[in-house]
């Protein structure tokens, strides 16, 4: 897939040093699954834990860790079936559906059984539950046509990425699988662009308070 | 201290000889904990990391591919992808596996890394002579599992400078690379 938007090297060097929270990492594993030019990226940060392990002094290890990991491989039956048969079940579910497989376990594999919940005219949203995140947030937002995502602001970071449809702000237009890695600073107001509504999963730190006053309304009822 | 090649780890990819697993136990298990006690864990969830590392190597030993990272690069994603799950209480990390992405794309302009041992020692060197001030961000982010906010707040720098400092280190590793190839 030709993608034109890409998280910043930054994100992809936490992500790989594992310096991200679970709604950011979701996220750049949804984009790097779908693209080559990131993914590659990862692969060289991964390389530098690699020589951090190589160079990394000896810890003493308790005495008796070998033998309780012999005996843990002797008994184990040589059994690879599990992993093998998921990551079947993974490739055969990608073929038929458009959320990228990374996305699944937290949104499941199809758009249409997503059960939304209404926050403005044109504008659903489900948040998702990300347990034992203390402040990370992930929220699906469906906006319609035309239509424009609430102005709001987050006390820190924020990551948007494109499942279906596009939207434009002033940083650019994203597409399907796009990522927009905004700093807090960006002020950004996102259209829907096209004929289609907009699907679009939004990691942020803090979560997202509406400024409008409509908006506001349904931010008392629904916390998004 | 043994040698861990690519000709010892396919070794291991046809034969799962217990033996030899007690050799990569023994040049990496003292390593996985000491990166852990790094990061800031005590010794023996340190050392529980260490282990399920090991047994998730032992496991999945056939998943490596070489063609996309080296061994030790390997060894690192199964440790970090383990203390993330043991932190955070999770079923599963939020981690796709590199090694197991296969990409669609027909993407022209995406730039292919080919990762041979060669390579893997050519990046070894170059993150050692990284400018003091990017290697310092880049030790904080990897050996003491520290965020952007985290880094930023230890070395008094706004935070986007540390991410300036973490592209520049990009760059740098890049350029190092292309020079290699
Ligand atoms: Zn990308």
């Amino acid at each position: 897939m030709k993608l034109s938007q890409h998280p910043d090297p930054a994100s992809l060097l936490s992500y790989s040093s594992g310096g991200l929270s679970t709604p950011f990492s979701i996220l750049i594993s949804a984009h790097i699954s779908l693209c080559n030019t990131c993914s590659e990226k990862v692969k060289l940060y991964n390389e530098i834990g690699g020589v951090l392990i190589e160079d990394t002094a000896d810890a003493d290890l308790s005495q008796d860790a070998l033998n309780k990991f012999m005996n843990a491989i002797v008994h184990e039956s040589d059994d690879r079936l599990p992993t093998d048969s998921k990551n079947v079940d993974i490739q055969q579910q990608n073929n038929n559906t458009e959320i990228p497989f990374p996305l699944y376990k937290y949104i499941g594999s199809s758009i249409e059984k997503i059960k939304w919940r209404y926050l403005a005219p044109g504008i659903k949203r489900v948040s998702i539950l990300m347990e034992g995140e203390k402040n990370a947030y992930l929220s699906l937002l469906h906006i319609g046509p035309g239509k424009k995502i609430p102005e709001h602001t987050h006390t820190g970071e924020e990551m948007t990425f494109v499942i279906s449809g596009s939207f434009q702000d002033k940083t650019g237009v994203y597409n399907i699988g796009d990522l927009a890695d905004h700093d807090e600073e960006i002020e950004h107001q996102p259209t829907v662009i096209g004929k289609h509504p907009c699907v679009c999963i939004v990691a942020t730190e803090g979560p997202m308070i509406f400024k409008s006053f409509f908006a506001n309304l349904f931010q008392s009822f629904y916390r998004i | 201290m043994i040698q861990i090649d690519i000709t010892f780890v396919k070794k291991l990819q046809i034969k799962k000889n217990p033996k030899d697993f007690s050799m990569l136990f023994q040049f990496y298990g003292p390593k996985i904990k000491a990166l852990m006690i790094r990061s800031g864990s005590d010794y023996a969830f340190a050392e529980d990391i260490m282990h399920d590392t090991m047994l998730t190597v032992w496991k999945k030993i056939d998943l490596y591919n070489s063609s996309k990272g080296s061994f030790s690069s390997w060894i690192y994603t199964i440790a970090r992808n383990n203390r993330i799950d043991i932190l955070r209480k999770k079923s599963s990390q939020p981690y796709v596996d590199i090694n197991e992405v296969e990409m669609m794309s027909n993407d022209p302009d995406s730039e292919k890394i080919i990762l041979d041992s060669q390579t893997a020692a050519n990046i070894k060197k170059m993150v050692r002579q990284l400018p003091q001030k990017q290697k310092i961000i880049i030790e904080m982010a990897f050996n003491e599992d520290l965020t952007q906010k985290e880094i930023a707040e230890k070395l008094e720098i706004p935070i986007g400078t540390v991410k300036s400092r973490m592209r520049l280190a990009y760059i740098k590793l890049k350029e190092g690379f292309k020079e290699y190839q």
